[in-house]
């Protein structure tokens, strides 16, 4: 437990099944775990009570599809509150996204048009979740290869967003990057627009450089000006905590204990 | 017939690959086909074409991922095919689905199995249509490679009250 109450920041890490074994070794340099909700429903739930005791969780969310008009999906918010309920989380995220239609269930994450129509949506399936989770919930932005145009700009739909559902951003720092490479945008200015009192926790991870795109493939170490545009969201706000998002292509655990010390002395 | 909302026009675009590529080529003549609600045509009718495309890769290489995880051992018995094959079945299949990671694994691996491709590893096609469905308990007579020699073995797996799955095989004739 070294460090994990002192410090004003936490640094941790998504907890993924690959890591399990170096997890149960309570590494210094993790001070915290996101646990994807997801991931914990049925067979695996049990497993949560054990982590849950030995760190401070958050619950993220893949597929609450928090911009569909509609009601939520009363199933999945009943799964995702059942993890919240084992898991005791700092709290609890999910995406700025859409998930499904109302026929098709795309399984991933697909942008919203930014405008008033959507942001209602959005601000009214957040205060459902973060009212039935009894938890702080955090809004993500996410990747997108598609930049839908709408009456506001992306940084001012998620600062009205968090605003207007009370609650707080989960800043992807890979995102940013990625998007900015595909879209022609500077990700530090972009990042300058946000509302600083609204991030609370950052996710950072390397990106992969496509043929014609690069790609937010979880499965890459951390580059250079993603820790140069962590470093802007850092001196531009004051979040929380910090977790590296990697889902794939797992390096020795020597390396991500490493690349979690570099993400902790940023500044 | 109803005019579709944006979300289930967008959502048709990005998983029927044939609707799409009509997109690419005639944006406006697809989108009056299309039948979209007055307002929300003018925005599907505006998505970029290239971004579109590359979109709903992203979309099945995420699900791609996910299947090459749940059931190693059948994608290391399909060797550099694993990715065409998911791909021509995955553009195909979107149905709405919950446990849709498990769901996909099952659904790829039965897909083969029904064609008699001898490469799905049957213990694994097992476990993944045990999990996505929730029973209590299963029992399968399977096949399945074993140090190189080919086995039966009665497979069972049941989950247990605290949710996780405990599973033996018994191998037949060793």
């Amino acid at each position: 437990m070294r460090g994990r109450v002192r410090r004003m920041r936490l640094v941790g890490i998504g907890y993924r099944r690959p890591l399990a074994a170096w997890i149960d070794q309570s590494p210094p340099e993790v001070d915290c775990l996101e646990v994807v909700a997801e991931h914990f429903t049925g067979p695996h739930a049990g497993q949560l009570t054990a982590l849950r005791k030995r760190y401070p969780l958050m619950v993220h969310g893949l597929g609450l599809s928090l911009g569909t008009p509609g009601p939520l999906d009363a199933r999945r918010l009943a799964s995702f509150r059942d993890v919240v309920t084992l898991a005791d989380p700092l709290w609890v995220s999910e995406h700025v996204a859409f998930t499904r239609s109302g026929s098709i269930d795309l399984g991933h994450l697909s942008p919203l048009r930014p405008d008033a129509d959507s942001l209602a949506v959005l601000v009214e399936h957040a205060i459902e979740v973060r009212e039935a989770c009894k938890r702080r919930l955090l809004l993500e932005n996410i990747t997108t290869h598609l930049r839908l145009s709408g009456s506001m700009s992306e940084t001012d739909f998620l600062n009205r967003a968090c605003e207007g559902a009370g609650c707080g951003l989960l800043l992807d720092v890979t995102n940013v990057v990625v998007n900015a490479h595909n879209h022609h945008f500077d990700p530090h200015e972009w990042i300058r627009q946000l509302d600083p009192r609204h991030v609370v926790q950052l996710h950072i991870v390397g990106y992969r450089v496509g043929e014609s795109r690069w790609e937010d493939m979880h499965a890459d170490a951390i580059q250079e000006d993603v820790l140069r545009v962590a470093e802007t969201a850092l001196q531009h706000a004051h979040p929380e905590a910090i977790i590296v998002e990697r889902d794939a292509s797992f390096p020795p655990t020597s390396e991500l204990a490493q690349e979690l010390e570099t993400v902790r002395h940023l500044d | 017939m109803t005019d579709i909302d944006f979300f289930e026009a967008f959502a048709r675009l990005l998983t029927d690959p044939t609707l799409r590529a009509r997109f690419v080529a005639d944006r406006a003549h697809t989108v009056v086909s299309m039948c979209i609600r007055p307002g929300d045509d003018a925005q599907i009718l505006a998505l970029d074409p290239a971004g579109l495309v590359a979109q709903a890769a992203t979309l099945v290489d995420k699900r791609l991922h996910e299947a090459s995880e749940l059931i190693p051992v059948t994608w290391a018995n399909l060797g550099t095919s694993a990715r065409p094959m998911f791909l021509s079945y995955a553009e195909g299949e979107w149905a709405p689905d919950a446990a849709r990671p498990l769901a996909d694994a099952a659904r790829f691996a039965r897909h083969l199995a029904s064609r008699g491709d001898a490469r799905v590893h049957l213990p694994e096609l097992h476990r993944m249509e045990f999990l996505s469905r929730g029973t209590r308990w299963s029992v399968r007579l399977v096949a399945s490679v074993l140090r190189g020699r080919r086995r039966r073995s009665l497979d069972i797996l049941v989950r247990m009250p605290a949710g996780a799955v405990r599973g033996v095989s018994l191998y037949l004739g060793l």
